[in-house]
């Protein structure tokens, strides 16, 4: 995931909504809704969603009592929705937030380190991240079981280099900087100097990073729940309702279109929310576009 | 050959660049001098359809009876090359850094003709001598990070000049450059202009370069033309105040091009700095930082003309002149 | 030279410390395996049993250097279950795998040249915009969602590809391009989407780029100045952006297997994982770990290729 570097310690000025760019605002309202779904979901549903109704099984997209339709089980589809995107949003949040610290944390120590060790980690890191973040799931998969535990752990797992990797580069710009020596020179233990004026400069790259990550941690949890390493029943996730709807691909094929429009409205709103912060921290470097 | 009549560039609403008159005769040589943002790159890069994509122009620019303003991109790219050359600014990121220099300069030549291959060739060594860069061999193999910056310009001149245009347009040929290198390049394209019978604008920030270089000299600044004439004229006996600003304000002139470079190479600076684009004074652009102003500055100045070839516009100029 | 050879031995040598790293999460996590294959109610005397007979009693540097011997040896003995040798079905299975990785990373890289191009010459106007647009959506889009709309649309609606399935190549070369067509073009969406995005900013920059200006003041129109000079500067960042999207394309590749039901590496490994064949899994993770080694390894010389600048760098020059 390379990244433009970010100018530091970059705070957004005072805007007017209309001044704020349209990827931020698009984005922003997304995830927001997903957000309340999500939230919604643990005060109200439309249906129960583990009651079965076999009467009603297969009704199609725009029916009365079933917005969305219902699958083979007679569930509601809108029902599952929701509870699926209570579960893509407590994975990828759980995972990413935790990583994040984690990685953050690595990185600061090894920026502050010295070259030596710097270097073997950065070679690390390259290779940690080239690995793909499913295989990780799948090897835990294989050990500690599937579930949504596996899943979290692997997607950890995989996103520590990336987050440190992240925070490296510009943790060591900015530890080069003169106030920096200043800081030093007055007596400021590395640990202070890291979290009062590293950590600052460098938490607008941090926040952008992370909105990349939660789209990433949907996109991924949502594979593996299609291949059904993931979260298992009766926890409903996109994926699996996917995989769910696949089998039944030519009596209703309806059932396969909504739980991936909610995917990728999930992560185009990530997507998008990242892109709008980085523009917002830093606008000279999206004017070109 | 060439004749500019009023032209008007504008860029978000503001003018840029506003030219009455400014002309060109075969095998002359002009200088467009004046401080950055004075809009002279502005100019030429219209003269070849090479303004940015948000600059909108008026007016007439025309270049031996072909009216260049408004042409089409194809109409005017087969222009470009053939009968105008342009030697840009900075050469160490004007070529192609994926390109081996000898295709560059090629191209240069493939573009305007439909000669073999040999014939080619043999016109890259041509060119390549004829800038007087050694070892042509090398030279043609080479990416242009291979070589330095006064090597890269004389390729890039090369180009400019491989399909004999009629005209050519430096733009601060020389700024980027090394000191050392700065007297033997100008050297070059002075000898190259009588040599092919080239005509030139030249345009810098340093008045004792254009001087050395050109026959006639146009001060700009704000995009107006604020004085035309003869260059020894114009640098000995000059008329507008804002000349002898920058005359005085250039440390030592170069009398031969040995001295060039040999002066500071920086920036002339005169009080204050130039506003930016929409923030000039109306009336004369100068006026807020000129120290000779009067009441009539504040009204639009228009072009006087004395002495049949020397122009300028102020309303207080210097008096026992020309 | 040289430094083509130490590249070889940094490939080998990651994929080794790769290998200890999944054999060590594996036996680190692993639990009991012999007791999960026998279930919860199995006798301490079975358990101990099966683990004698699978091997899992000895010493990990024993397991570990017999896995590895045998993993270049040619020979990983047979499955938990019994039911196939490991080293065979992994030969077996690799072709499509690779057929399927690598013919999406080359469609998408091509893809992605001609598409982000086109975007950052047009990058003002409607057709521009679009492009872009479709490319941010594109990289929301989840492989096998789009293999599972593409199978719906193509083969159940319209029935011009099969819905899954894998003619090997070498037994009918058409017939296999045709029955991996909808697969590399599921798993192409995504990574020619992200892809598209990085040609076009870099394409952007290419177009500010003062050679560009030269090639249009020798005569060159200002979108042939584009593709003449900007394309191979372009390129660059494909290769760049490909080397980061490989574990992507793995990943890919495993869900698009199992979308389209093709008999590849991605399969095996799922069957593995539920069966709990430890060894199965180690050694197809360290198969698809070798992949990406090398496809990166491959992209490496491809940016040496392009970059007639890094070439020198590398060189000391």
């Amino acid at each position: 995931m390379a990244q433009p570097l970010l100018k530091f310690g970059s705070k957004p000025a005072r805007v007017r909504m209309s001044d704020l760019p349209a990827s931020l605002l698009i984005g922003g309202a997304l995830v927001g809704f997903l957000a309340c779904v999500a939230l919604l979901s643990f005060v109200w549903t439309p249906y129960d969603p583990i009651e079965i109704d076999v009467r009603n099984r297969y009704l199609p997209i725009g029916s009365d009592a079933h917005v969305l339709g219902t699958d083979k089980f007679g569930r509601d589809v809108l029902t599952q929705i929701i509870m699926g995107a209570r579960n893509s949003l407590f994975v990828s949040v759980v995972s990413t937030l935790i990583s994040l610290v984690i990685g953050t944390l690595l990185g600061l120590y090894v920026a502050a380190a010295g070259p030596r060790l710097q270097n073997i980690v950065t070679r690390g890191v390259d290779v940690g991240v080239a690995i793909p973040g499913i295989l990780v799931a799948m090897v835990l998969a294989t050990a500690i079981g599937p579930g949504n535990a596996a899943a979290i752990t692997a997607i950890i797992i995989w996103f520590i280099p990336v987050s440190a990797r992240v925070v490296i580069g510009p943790a060591i710009q900015v530890l080069s900087q003169d106030y920096i020596e200043a800081a030093f020179g007055y007596g400021r233990t590395k640990l202070f100097v890291l979290f009062n004026h590293v950590l600052p400069n460098i938490s607008s790259i941090i926040i952008v990073q992370a909105s990349v990550m939660f789209a990433a941690a949907i996109l991924i949890e949502a594979s593996l729940s299609f291949l059904g390493v993931g979260a298992q029943p009766p926890i409903a996730s996109w994926g699996r309702t996917l995989k769910e709807a696949q089998p039944l691909m030519e009596i209703a094929p309806s059932l396969m279109v909504v739980p991936g429009l909610a995917i990728v409205i999930a992560v185009l709103g990530f997507n998008l929310l990242g892109d709008g912060l980085r523009a917002l921290y830093d606008p000279q470097q999206t004017r070109k576009r | 050959m060439l004749t500019i009549r009023d032209l008007k560039i504008t860029i978000a609403g503001h003018a840029v660049a506003e030219i009455e008159t400014l002309d060109l005769v075969a095998g002359q040589r002009l200088g467009l001098v004046g401080e950055s943002g004075s809009g002279k790159s502005m100019i030429v890069m219209s003269t070849l359809g090479l303004q940015p994509k948000s600059a909108s122009i008026t007016g007439s620019i025309n270049f031996n009876g072909q009216e260049l303003v408004g042409l089409s991109d194809k109409k005017m790219a087969d222009i470009r090359g053939r009968l105008i050359g342009l030697v840009p600014q900075d050469p160490t990121k004007s070529l192609n850094p994926t390109m081996k220099v000898g295709k560059q300069i090629s191209e240069a030549i493939v573009l305007h003709s439909n000669a073999g291959k040999k014939w080619v060739d043999q016109r890259v060594r041509e060119l390549i001598a004829n800038v007087r860069l050694p070892d042509p061999d090398r030279i043609l193999r080479s990416y242009p990070h291979q070589l330095s910056g006064g090597q890269q310009q004389r390729v890039l001149i090369a180009i400019a000049i491989a399909s004999n245009p009629a005209l050519l347009i430096a733009d601060e040929p020389t700024t980027a450059l090394d000191v050392t290198v700065q007297g033997e390049i100008l050297e070059l394209i002075l000898t190259l202009s009588r040599e092919l019978d080239m005509g030139l604008i030249f345009v810098s920030h340093e008045l004792g370069v254009v001087r050395f270089v050109c026959d006639e000299i146009a001060v700009i600044y704000g995009g107006h033309v604020f004085e035309v004439g003869p260059a020894q004229a114009v640098v000995n006996t000059p008329l507008h105040r804002y000349t002898e600003a920058l005359i005085s304000s250039n440390i030592a002139m170069p009398k031969t091009s040995a001295d060039i470079g040999r002066d500071t190479g920086a920036l002339q600076s005169i009080d204050g700095s130039v506003p930016a684009l929409g923030a000039f004074p109306d009336g004369c652009r100068y006026r807020n930082r000129c120290e000779h102003e009067i009441a009539e500055c504040a009204a639009p100045v228009p072009m006087q003309t004395v002495e049949g070839n020397r122009r300028h516009r102020c309303r207080n100029p210097i008096s026992g002149q020309g | 030279m040289r430094r083509f050879l130490t590249q070889a031995v940094v490939l080998l040598v990651s994929a080794l410390v790769g290998s200890l790293v999944v054999f060590a999460l594996l036996r680190l996590l692993g639990g009991d395996v012999a007791y999960i294959l026998l279930g919860q109610e199995a006798t301490q005397d079975r358990v101990i049993a099966l683990r004698s007979e699978l091997g899992l009693d000895r010493v990990w540097f024993v397991q570990y250097f017999d896995w590895i011997g045998g993993f270049f040896s040619g020979n990983l003995g047979t499955s938990f279950s019994g039911s196939y040798e490991i080293f065979d079905q992994i030969g077996q299975r690799l072709v499509p795998t690779l057929l399927l990785a690598f013919g999406s990373l080359f469609v998408s890289m091509i893809l992605a040249l001609f598409l982000g191009t086109y975007a950052a010459l047009n990058a003002n106007n409607t057709k521009g915009i679009t492009t872009d647009i479709g490319s941010q959506i594109g990289t929301a889009i989840p492989a096998f969602w789009a293999g599972l709309i593409l199978v719906v649309v193509f083969s159940v609606s319209l029935g011009w590809f099969p819905a899954g399935g894998y003619v090997p190549i070498q037994e009918d070369f058409l017939g296999s391009i045709h029955s991996i067509f909808l697969p590399i073009v599921a798993l192409s969406l995504g990574i020619t989407s992200v892809t598209t995005r990085f040609v076009r900013s870099a394409m952007l920059d290419v177009l500010n780029e003062d050679y560009i200006r030269t090639a249009m003041a020798k005569g060159q129109t200002r979108n042939r100045a584009v593709l003449v000079h900007g394309l191979r500067n372009a390129a660059i960042p494909v290769v760049t952006v490909g080397a980061l999207q490989l574990g992507n394309l793995l990943a890919g590749t495993i869900v698009i297997e199992s979308v389209f039901v093709i008999p590849g590496l991605g399969q095996l490994l799922l069957t593995a994982v539920n069966g709990r064949e430890v060894i199965v899994v180690q050694s197809v993770v360290l198969v698809i770990l070798l992949i990406i080694l090398v496809m990166n390894f491959l992209l490496d010389i491809a940016y040496g290729l392009l970059d007639p600048r890094i070439s020198d760098k590398r060189q000391g020059v």
